[in-house]
């Protein structure tokens, strides 16, 4: 058994026991009616087959990405509330229902996940927010009484059309909700505090909960016209949206790379250190999340750090090493300048060009209101100057470690840089014990 | 005139669509229903600089429409939705679009009907379901997209060829939309009618086309940003006339490509056009014949490759870069590659760059013509003798210098209801 094969173990066992637990389950009923063929079954087998083939060829990055518009995740939805098919009416019961989601969402992960080379636990924690979702949904439909001590699977269906679809609509809705907090807790990004990851999550929801809980009603409110046959035409618009979600992804993708290229072009002309631009993208992102910014301005934070040293290929003198720290403030003024009419240039990187403009306007000016500076431009200066007090190569430069560099920004606390930046640099490096920033990926936005 | 033989048709086959099923006063809830449904569909749609994506789900309003309130029904929610489009520029293709989405429903609602489609949408079983609603409208999608590519077959007679070829291909890459359409028009009818689901059917299927038509405009967005990136990579940090060279670097490799019956791709346009990123002195620019040592190539080449190279999609761009100081008897850098070894984006490259600067240092009556001697000599040595008799002849086909620059500019395709369709306008971001 191969090394990827042996550490999804878990997963697999986790499919192998919900698989049994489901024909257990379904066994003892089929045997109470005395034949296999009920049209639970058919629900059950047809349901399964749909999820974890929609779970298997929707294709998660290796990241910690999680998206609630699914083909399976939403098969999964519907299942829990589909009361009845053209035969007449069906209950499969909320522990088999249970049993074939998780099943088969874990299922389609884990053979996705042999090609993105995706953990045993990210399978496991990716699967569960919509599984608990689906045992929710069915508990509150078939099992929780409402008024009169009866459940909603035998109140509504009867009722007018509208009246189902309507209510089935904010069910599925509200029980997408309680994913996000599942979401913010299991698939944590790194370095987001737990708040912030369920306000993003919680957006998401709201934005796009609509989509899975609408296909859902769809599927429940047609299948006892048109059968189970008519599945995958019902999921038709999902596998619309789908496919533009992974355009989007690689567009996505593709552009981040090229930001990434521009802001390489300082280095690989000689004009700055090695290294510099991740190195202080990394920093100010960590800066930025202390700070509590949302993803969306860490995204743009991090393209403007990526790019806040390509003016210094406007340079007629280079600076020494590509230090501005120690560079004259007219230098400093220029570079800020020619970085952000590069990145105004390209007529989409507006707000980045902004930050960059501001980066080397000393606090003291902002709090004089002789300019105003955005958050991030003050973070990237923050983030730069330390890199540059660590890593630059001219003069003083550079100090002794990464305390003598915080040592140094803390000189110019209050005049240079804005305190409130300086002290999240200083609590963030205190979390990573004095180590020096290292580079990480960018963070999807 | 169009426009006029297009309202008659529609006069006329509306007056049988009326006798199949007359369209009466209770009509109006669920047409306005539908009309602002299309409205919102065909007025939302949207283009962002040069980057253009349409994903427009008029189609399947219509289409649902053929049974909910009838072919005049139908007839009027296409002009209705053609006339709340916010799109159209000028009268003329406003009318002319609303017209043609008329009787594109009014066929596409004969059809409807004489295939045994009902009007009368009460509790059916699942075999009747898919008989009398789901293949009539199969029929009736096939229909208004036959009559959509005929009319604009009609209009485009009076066009060139190639745009003709052009529209004609556009409409028919948008068919497998066009049975997606049908079959969400089909799950439309279905929820509005027989599972009694009434007017909110619509919102329950547009929901996530609409989300999933706001991803294609996040999707246009990337790419925009993707593409103006690079542009900026090809601008940042060179002197004003870089980017014209990379322009005419690539007008040079075109022709050379088109002689030698070569695609002409986007990363071999990338690689023309990023040729010189981040290169402190570009080879063309050390002499065409000076033979360089082989380590200063590799200085030169490795500062652009380890720009381009980041970029997953650029992959033979940056193939091309890497090796365009390569010679073609293997004594260049960095590899010391030789012949057929050496991509042939780099062989191309070597010649179009050094073509320009030749022709642009030389002080000959006949720039052109000097600079093909001159890279002649070199041929076999420096260049691939292939790819410069492929400059030779485009040379003495056109002057290359005087020719009209860039080309042809795609007119926007009609019709406007075709599915998706992305179009990148000489944008440069198209890949």
């Amino acid at each position: 058994m191969s090394r990827v094969q042996a550490g999804l173990l878990a997963p697999a066992t986790v499919v192998v026991l919900a698989l049994a637990a489901a024909i257990t389950w379904q066994w003892r009923r089929s045997a109470e009616v005395g034949t296999a063929l009920t049209p639970e079954n058919g629900l059950l087998v047809v349901f399964f087959l749909t999820i974890i083939a929609g779970a298997t060829v929707h294709a998660y990055g290796s990241d910690y990405a999680s998206r609630l518009v699914d083909v399976g995740g939403t098969a999964a939805l519907a299942l829990a509330v589909t009361y009845a098919l053209p035969s007449g009416p069906v209950d499969p019961g909320t522990p088999a229902v249970i049993a074939v989601t998780v099943a088969g969402l874990v299922g389609g992960g884990l053979i996705a996940a042999q090609h993105l080379g995706a953990t045993a636990s990210l399978v496991l924690r990716r699967a569960t927010p919509r599984c608990v979702a689906v045992a929710a949904l069915s508990l509150l439909w078939r099992d929780v009484p409402w008024g009169e001590s009866a459940s909603l699977s035998t109140h509504l269906p009867g009722r007018p059309g509208t009246t189902i679809a309507l209510a089935l609509f904010i069910l599925l809705f509200t029980v997408v909700l309680i994913e996000a907090p599942l979401r913010a807790t299991l698939l944590r990004r790194e370095g987001e505090d737990w708040v912030t990851g369920v306000y993003e999550e919680l957006r998401e929801s709201v934005l796009l909960g609509a989509v899975p809980a609408s296909t859902a009603v769809i599927v429940v409110v047609a299948q006892p016209l048109l059968g189970l046959p008519a599945l995958p035409v019902l999921l038709l618009p999902l596998v619309f949206n789908q496919v533009a979600v992974r355009r989007h992804d690689e567009a996505r993708r593709h552009s981040s790379q090229s930001v990434l290229a521009l802001s390489r072009m300082p280095e690989a002309m000689g004009l700055v250190r090695r290294g510099h631009a991740l190195r202080v993208a990394s920093t100010a992102a960590d800066i930025g999340r202390e700070l509590g910014l949302t993803r969306r301005e860490l995204a743009e934070l991090n393209r403007a750090a990526l790019l806040h040293d390509i003016g210094q290929v406007y340079l007629s003198a280079p600076v020494p090493s590509g230090a501005t720290v120690l560079a004259a403030p007219a230098d400093q003024a220029n570079i800020a300048e020619g970085g952000g009419s590069i990145a105004r240039a390209t007529g989409v990187l507006e707000q980045e060009a902004a930050i960059i403009d501001g980066q080397f306007v000393p606090y003291h000016r902002v709090v004089s209101h002789a300019r105003s500076v955005p958050l991030a431009s003050r973070i990237i200066k923050v983030a730069n100057a330390y890199d540059d007090l660590l890593t630059g190569a001219s003069g003083s430069l550079p100090v002794a470690g990464p305390d003598a560099a915080l040592e140094r920004v803390y000189l110019g606390m209050g005049h240079e840089y804005d305190p409130r930046v300086v002290e999240a640099l200083a609590r963030v490096l205190g979390s990573e014990s004095g180590a020096p920033p290292t580079a990480d990926p960018p963070a999807g936005g | 005139m169009a426009v006029v033989v297009l309202s008659v048709a529609t006069v006329a086959l509306g007056w049988v669509g009326q006798g199949m099923r007359p369209f009466t006063l209770t009509d109006f809830p669920p047409f306005t229903v539908l009309l602002v449904a299309a409205a919102f569909s065909a007025g939302l749609r949207f283009g962002r600089g040069g980057e253009q994506v349409s994903f427009s789900f008029t189609t399947v309003v219509l289409l649902a429409a053929i049974p909910i309130v009838g072919p005049v029904g139908a007839v009027l929610l296409g002009i209705g939705s053609a006339l709340l489009d916010a799109r159209q520029g000028w009268w003329a293709a406003w009318v002319f679009n609303g017209m043609m989405f008329a009787v594109s429903a009014a066929v596409a609602s004969l059809v409807y009907g004489a295939t045994g489609g009902t009007f009368t949408l009460g509790a059916m079983s699942g075999a009747d379901l898919v008989m009398r609603i789901g293949v009539p409208l199969l029929l009736a999608d096939l229909a208004f997209c036959l009559t959509n590519l005929f009319i604009v077959l009609l209009v485009s007679l009076a066009e060139p060829g190639g745009r003709r070829r052009a529209v004609v291909k556009g409409v028919i890459g948008t068919l497998p939309f066009y049975l997606a359409w049908a079959i969400v028009a089909f799950v439309l009818v279905t929820l509005w009618g027989p599972a009694g689901v009434g007017p909110i059917s619509v919102l329950l299927v547009l929901v996530p086309l609409i989300v999933t038509r706001h991803v294609h405009e996040l999707f246009a967005g990337e790419r925009l940003v993707r593409g103006s990136v690079i542009k900026a990579l090809a601008r940042a940090g060179r002197e004003d006339g870089a980017e014209a060279h990379g322009e005419r670097v690539h007008r040079y490799a075109l022709a050379i490509a088109s002689d030698l019956g070569i695609r002409a791709t986007p990363a071999l346009e990338y690689a023309m056009r990023l040729h010189a990123v981040g290169m402190v002195r570009p080879c063309s620019l050390r002499g065409i014949l000076e033979h360089d040592a082989k380590a200063q190539a590799q200085r030169d080449t490795t500062a652009t490759s380890e720009i381009l190279c980041l970029i997953d999609f650029l992959g033979e761009t940056c193939e091309a870069v890497s090796h365009q100081c390569e010679w073609y008897d293997g004594t260049g850098g960095p590899e010391g590659l030789s012949g057929g070894d050496i991509p042939l984006g780099a062989r191309i490259l070597a010649v179009a760059d050094a073509a320009d600067v030749l022709v642009n240092s030389s002080e000959d009556v006949h720039p052109e013509a000097a600079a093909v001697e001159v890279l002649r000599g070199a041929a076999g040595t420096r260049f691939d003798p292939e790819i410069v008799e492929a400059l030779a002849r485009s040379v003495v086909r056109t002057d290359l210098r005087t020719r009209r620059s860039g080309p042809l500019r795609i007119r926007r395709a009609r019709p406007s209801s075709l599915g998706v369709t992305t179009r990148a306008r000489r944008s440069g971001a198209s890949a």
